[in-house]
């Protein structure tokens, strides 16, 4: 505790290291908000911008990015209905509602504070549990991923909206398009029309952004009404203590949610966004208001999403092993510095260490407090005209499409799903399923057939194992209360023949 | 649900259902191996396809149903509001599905900065005619070469840029 201490006040005392991680939250801030642009690609950037800096003011600007990279995607996810990145997919969902209610300010006030709740008690985690927690990431193995993608994808049934069959169409659809590619076990290849570009598979960044940026600015064409010039008054930013107060639990449940999530390696903020959603909504007393502007919503996105940063960087920091894709570049960023992550690195560069610890808890309080001050900056920038808007967003996001792999088929692959989206939008399937199918499909078939495959076809393997069978049946516990609460939703409907 | 809502439930299911048919039908006749132990490669999606196949026809025979229940309800109600009248996909949005599809072939044919101007002088004309051309055309060309040095510059990122390779810039 006392050299946390004493590394918070030398960083804090030292100009440049505070320039840094100032910088580099500001960055990862504007990349986030950004669609089209991710905190990835922010880490990536300052990789070679921080060479000659020395290491923890280079891995400090790094984690600014990152953190302001995982908080900034809120705030076009509640302006424009598109998430800056993908761990914002689920704050539009009661983000925009409420902004289209002239709420605006307040939901990106509401993300603000939860972002940083979230980082700091993730950062709680990391600095004082980290190596207790490692051992439990060196626990998971095929059968309790498998159980952990199988409850992500029970989710579905909380961000279908009002279908639940159109919302498992659509989850159905995302498994679909996670099929293609090499067969993760025989390397077989399925669904790739003999097309190389398909050799690893669909992309996920750019069907992210085709699935949801392109359908919104599509809509937007047409939508005069779409949000603009949101008039951020900084007495509406900021919640009251008593609201503040009042959301504790959502707050401390799914920051806990955001750290576990984050530690356990190859998943990432939009699988712990999704499941703090599902969670903030079945304990809150009005569920029914979740997905038309529920700060609470956006509260459980948030407050996961960037507590994912501190539990992505204990199994990196222990183990060496990323626990998401932004500490699998920053890793690399870690290495060019001669750190090795591992549990070498606590012995012999334990100040390093303590420096990482620190220059995250800077970043988490400079990424509340630069959205407090810049808030308006923010709006301003994506409160142009409709037409340039719509126009500049297209071009970012096919850019955005492009810049991951410097590859054309991204980008007409991004227009193709884009129109798709967007029918399927107009038809009221919901996209967020979708997006949960691309993500979890790829890695629920793979554990699921691991499972099997090594334990010579016995299922029991789900059952022998703790962690997977409590999984197990908490996906079982939300299908079957999800199916039971339609089913009374149903009963009360009288004429209507709903699906 | 409108009119409109309705009719493009029903083609999406129907279009997803027609799709998945056919991936279905990739699945059986693909070149796979087949004596594995385990599930072979092709087990899982075609266990999802039929999945999908039984929900799209259901929500398709159920669209179709509702549709002329409504479409009786709407005849009772002898008013018919603007929203009814108005097409599936709006015009606007016709013609920008259009441009953006141009615009992504055209960054191979005449290059990334090129396109991008055009893209973006013509998309913003379209939905605000309003505005001086020259402003649109100063935004355009200003917030391309924005993103063009941003991306070049910042990320490494080459763009193809078939006719400035070739005069040799």
């Amino acid at each position: 505790m006392a050299d946390i201490i004493n590394g918070v006040i030398s960083t804090v005392t030292n100009p440049q290291a505070m320039l840094m991680v100032f910088l580099g939250t500001f960055m990862g801030l504007v990349f986030g908000s950004l669609p089209g642009l991710t905190a990835t690609m922010a880490v990536a950037l300052l990789i070679p911008m921080t060479f000659t800096l020395e290491p923890v003011i280079a891995i400090g600007t790094m984690l600014g990015a990152y953190v302001g990279g995982m908080a900034g995607g809120a705030v076009a996810a509640i302006l424009l209905n598109i998430p800056g990145t993908p761990s914002a997919v689920v704050t539009t969902i009661d983000g925009h509602p409420m902004a289209r209610a002239g709420r605006g300010a307040e939901a990106l006030g509401w993300a603000a504070i939860a972002s940083g709740f979230g980082g700091l008690i993730s950062w709680v985690f990391l600095a004082f549990l980290s190596p207790v927690l490692a051992r439990m990431a060196t626990s998971f193995s095929a059968p309790e991923y498998a159980a952990l993608a199988m409850f992500g994808l029970t989710i579905i049934s909380a961000v279908s909206g009002k279908s639940v069959v159109k919302g498992i169409i659509a989850g159905l659809i995302g498994m679909v398009l996670s099929f293609a590619g090499t067969d993760p076990i025989w390397g077989d290849l399925r669904f790739t029309f003999g097309n190389y570009n398909l050799l690893s598979g669909v992309a996920t960044m750019p069907a992210l952004i085709g699935l949801y940026s392109i359908p919104q600015i599509l809509n937007g064409c047409t939508n005069k009404n779409t949000v603009r010039n949101v008039k951020v008054k900084m007495k509406n930013f900021m919640p009251s203590l008593k609201s503040l107060w009042k959301s504790k639990w959502n707050i401390i449940r799914t920051s806990i949610i955001g750290v576990f999530i984050g530690i356990i390696p190859a998943t990432g903020g939009n699988i712990a966004a999704f499941i703090a959603y599902d969670q903030a909504k079945r304990f809150s007393k009005e569920p029914e208001t979740f997905g038309k502007g529920n700060p609470d919503g956006i509260i459980a996105s948030e407050a996961a999403n960037n507590a994912v940063c501190g539990g992505a960087l204990i199994p990196l920091l222990t183990l060496g092993i990323p626990g998401d894709s932004v500490t699998a570049v920053m890793l690399g960023g870690l290495l060019i510095h001669g750190l090795t992550p591992g549990p070498a690195l606590f012995t012999e560069h334990y100040d390093v260490v303590i420096g990482i610890f620190t220059t995250l808890l800077i970043a988490t309080f400079l990424m509340v407090l630069i959205q407090m001050v810049g808030i308006k900056f923010f709006v301003k920038v994506l409160s142009v005209p409709t037409n340039y808007l719509s126009a500049a967003l297209v071009v970012l996001s096919l850019v955005g499409s492009f810049a991951l792999r410097r590859n054309m088929f991204d980008v007409f692959m991004t227009i193709g799903l884009g129109l798709f989206g967007f029918f399927l939008m107009k038809g009221g399937f919901p996209i967020a399923p979708a997006v949960l199918g691309l993500v979890l499909g790829r890695m629920f078939e793979r554990e699921f057939r691991t499972a099997l495959r090594t334990s010579n076809g016995n299922m029991s393997v789900f059952i022998e194992r703790p962690i997977a069978l409590a999984l197990i049946i908490i996906s079982v516990a939300v299908v079957v209360s999800t199916a039971v609460k339609r089913y009374r939703e149903r009963a009360k409907v009288k004429d209507e023949f709903v699906i | 649900m409108d009119k409109q809502k309705r009719l493009t439930e029903i083609i999406m299911s129907a279009f997803i259902l027609a799709v998945s048919t056919y991936l279905l039908q990739i699945a059986y006749t693909s070149k796979i191996r087949t004596k594995v132990q385990g599930m072979n490669s092709m087990a899982f999606p075609k266990a999802i396809l039929y999945l999908l196949i039984a929900l799209c026809l259901y929500v398709a025979i159920t669209g179709v149903i509702n549709l002329k229940k409504e479409k009786s309800l709407r005849r009772l109600d002898k008013k018919t509001s603007d929203q009814e009248k108005s097409p599936i996909i709006a015009k606007e949005v016709a013609l920008s599905v259009g441009l953006i599809i141009l615009y992504a072939i055209g960054w191979q044919f005449i290059g990334f900065i090129l396109s991008s101007i055009l893209f973006v002088f013509v998309e913003s004309r379209i939905l605000d005619p309003e505005k001086p051309w020259w402003h649109t055309m100063l935004v355009a060309a200003g917030y391309t070469l924005l993103v063009y040095f941003a991306f070049s510059m910042g990320f490494g990122v080459t763009f193809p840029e078939p006719i400035f390779a070739a005069i040799g810039i």
